[in-house]
């Protein structure tokens, strides 16, 4: 009989902690969504933004497109903070909750990248008064690549890799659960976040394929493009078919990147004519025909996401080496570093007819240090997002 | 990490938040009337003579500027009014449309906020449409910053987000050095047991105590 009670006690008390682990992972599924949706709404309203500085100019503090950028931050703040204070009253009633949550100052307890979230919302938000600041030292026609955008945006583009550690921290706990359907939601929801990082981060390169930021070498000058596009690039698609066990992954995320630049095609544009109208302003010269920032999107990484789903592929049934595959990465991603805006594809060419060959060998060469390092920090996190549960 | 570093983070991220919060305050606050105006200032936009109060002088650049704008005497007929902040041409900026409400306590009043984007001279250009017809006045106003910081500082404060992922990145690396056997293509734990998948719970007679405090 005690031994009977004993075992029904028991079974509560499995009740209990699968109950409490499903609750965790609904949880991170929801506020990993919720971050991810506020990081795309921060990408739709920079691209807006970017329209707005450049066909009107640079007005109120509280545009359309900066209160779009903002509802973002604050979306993804919020998703992180809810987060760790949700899981920090979970943990101290459950122990379950509390091994499977990262502690943190002796306080809270959350999903890692509930903590990055809060870094990177937090340092967007902080980014955007210093950035007013700096317009109002230096004029209204700043430059992407100045101090607190890029602040704004790698903190952003890092609100995107926060998602995804919530969302893979989910979908380890859905197949620990053996939950399949709670586990295709935050695979999804990885490859969403890894295209909203990898799209946010592209804003950051359009200045590198400017000719005047070029780095002068004396006898030739080289764009800094081939290195951070290979970094970018290779990190996330690297990271992403180690954790996402779908044969196209990377092609997936390469596919909503390409993806969210139709968004932008299709919405700023006419956004822009909307409001323009209703603010009684004018363009400063002609009137764009669709989003600036689509036309510069860039087209190589479609090509090297195919490339390393295929060689992802052939090193599973071929059982190659850990040295093979990284090298194999290393050099199939090389095509990212290959400058290939949508409204101008071939650009290398005409970088080739500026400065000659040896500008391109050095780009090749910080090409091939880009994907390096890239490959090594995509191995790094999908080894950690592979197993991440806290 | 060490418990110091993690107070110390979340000290200065508190920090931080509340700075964020502040300047929320003033950009707010920067909108709003005062009971008295800095500066009053008497033009002629063509028949209609108009007093223009300005509730900060000099303006602060990157934030609105308060002013109010009413007939030096009162005018039969109504009195409507769109009023622009205007960099002079040396200044990178561009014109920006002020806000306007109307004055509940002065006929043919108008409240009003200015944005003035850029610090240095700008004009605060008032059209005026009447019973006489439509007209134009200039306000001349100067807009400061706070002290420029150097560029350099500005870059070391702006990459704070890349420092962070980057140290991120590399810690992802302790975290790999145990995962160095590879499995279907990818890297998987070599040292680290597999989790126990939960149905193997039911299938035991008893839980360990230790995973729930809660019973």
């Amino acid at each position: 009989m005690a031994k009977a009670l004993n075992s029904t006690g028991s079974l509560s008390r499995t009740h209990t902690l699968t109950g409490s682990l499903q609750s965790v992972q609904t949880l991170r599924l929801v506020l990993g969504y919720a971050a991810m949706f506020g990081a795309l709404i921060f990408l739709l309203g920079t691209s807006w933004d970017i329209q707005w500085h450049s066909a009107i100019g640079r007005d109120r503090t509280l545009i359309p497109p900066h209160i779009m950028m903002l509802c973002g931050v604050t979306l993804s703040g919020l998703a992180g903070l809810t987060a760790i204070i949700i899981e920090s009253m979970w943990a101290r009633r459950a122990s379950a909750v509390a091994q499977h949550s990262t502690h943190f100052a002796d306080i809270f307890y959350g999903p890692l990248g509930a903590y990055i979230l809060g870094f990177a919302a937090l340092t967007a938000a902080i980014a955007f008064p210093l950035d007013s600041y700096w317009h109002a030292l230096y004029g209204i026609d700043v430059a992407i690549w100045a101090p607190f955008h890029i602040m704004f945006g790698f903190g952003m583009g890092a609100v995107g890799l926060g998602a995804v550690y919530v969302l893979a921290s989910a979908a380890n706990i859905a197949k620990m659960r053996d939950d399949k359907k709670a586990s295709r939601w935050a695979n999804l929801g990885v490859v969403l976040a890894f295209a909203v990082m990898m799209s946010i981060f592209t804003l950051l390169l359009f200045d590198s394929i400017e000719t005047r930021n070029f780095i002068d070498l004396g006898f030739t000058r080289v764009s800094l493009f081939p290195l951070l596009a290979g970094v970018m690039v290779t990190t996330t698609l690297v990271a992403t078919v180690q954790i996402v066990p779908w044969r196209w992954a990377a092609t997936s995320v390469v596919g909503l990147y390409l993806a969210f630049a139709a968004l932008m095609a299709l919405f700023v544009q006419p956004a822009t004519d909307y409001l323009l109208t209703i603010e009684r302003l004018a363009y400063r010269h002609s009137r764009p025909i669709t989003s600036i920032v689509a036309l510069e999107w860039f087209l190589a990484p479609l090509l090297v996401a195919i490339l390393i789903d295929v060689v992802t592929r052939q090193a599973r049934r071929n059982n190659w080496s850990a040295r093979k595959i990284t090298l194999a990465y290393v050099l199939v991603a090389l095509v990212s570093t290959i400058p290939m805006p949508a409204i101008y594809p071939i650009y290398a060419f005409y970088i080739y007819e500026l400065f000659g060959i040896a500008s391109i060998l050095f780009g090749l060469l910080l090409g091939l240090v880009g994907t390096s390092l890239g490959t090594w920090f995509g191995q790094n996190m999908g080894a950690s997002l592979r197993k991440i549960e806290r | 990490m060490s418990k110091l570093l993690q107070r110390l983070l979340l000290l200065v991220g508190i920090v931080a938040l509340l700075v964020v919060l502040v300047e929320l305050g003033f950009s707010v606050a920067a909108t709003t009337h005062g009971n008295t105006p800095v500066r009053v200032v008497h033009v002629n936009a063509g028949p209609y003579p108009l007093i223009v109060n300005l509730y900060k002088a000099p303006a602060d650049a990157g934030y609105a500027l308060p002013f109010s704008l009413a007939p030096q005497q009162p005018i039969s007929g109504k009195l409507s009014y769109d009023v622009f902040s205007v960099p002079v041409s040396t200044i990178h900026a561009t014109p920006v449309r002020a806000s306007l409400s109307p004055d509940a306590n002065t006929q043919n009043g108008v409240q009003g906020a200015a944005e003035i984007t850029v610090q240095g001279d700008w004009i605060l250009q008032i059209t005026v449409d009447g019973p006489s017809g439509k007209a134009t006045a200039s306000v001349p106003i100067t807009a400061t910053a706070p002290p420029a910081i150097p560029v350099w500082l500005g870059w070391l404060i702006g990459l704070i987000p890349l420092y962070g992922v980057l140290g991120f990145l590399l810690s992802q690396r302790r975290r790999k050095q145990t995962h160095t056997s590879l499995e279907d293509g990818v890297l998987v734990p070599k040292k680290v047991l597999p989790p126990v998948p939960l149905t193997a719970l039911y299938k035991n007679s008893g839980v360990p105590e230790t995973l729930d405090r809660s019973e």
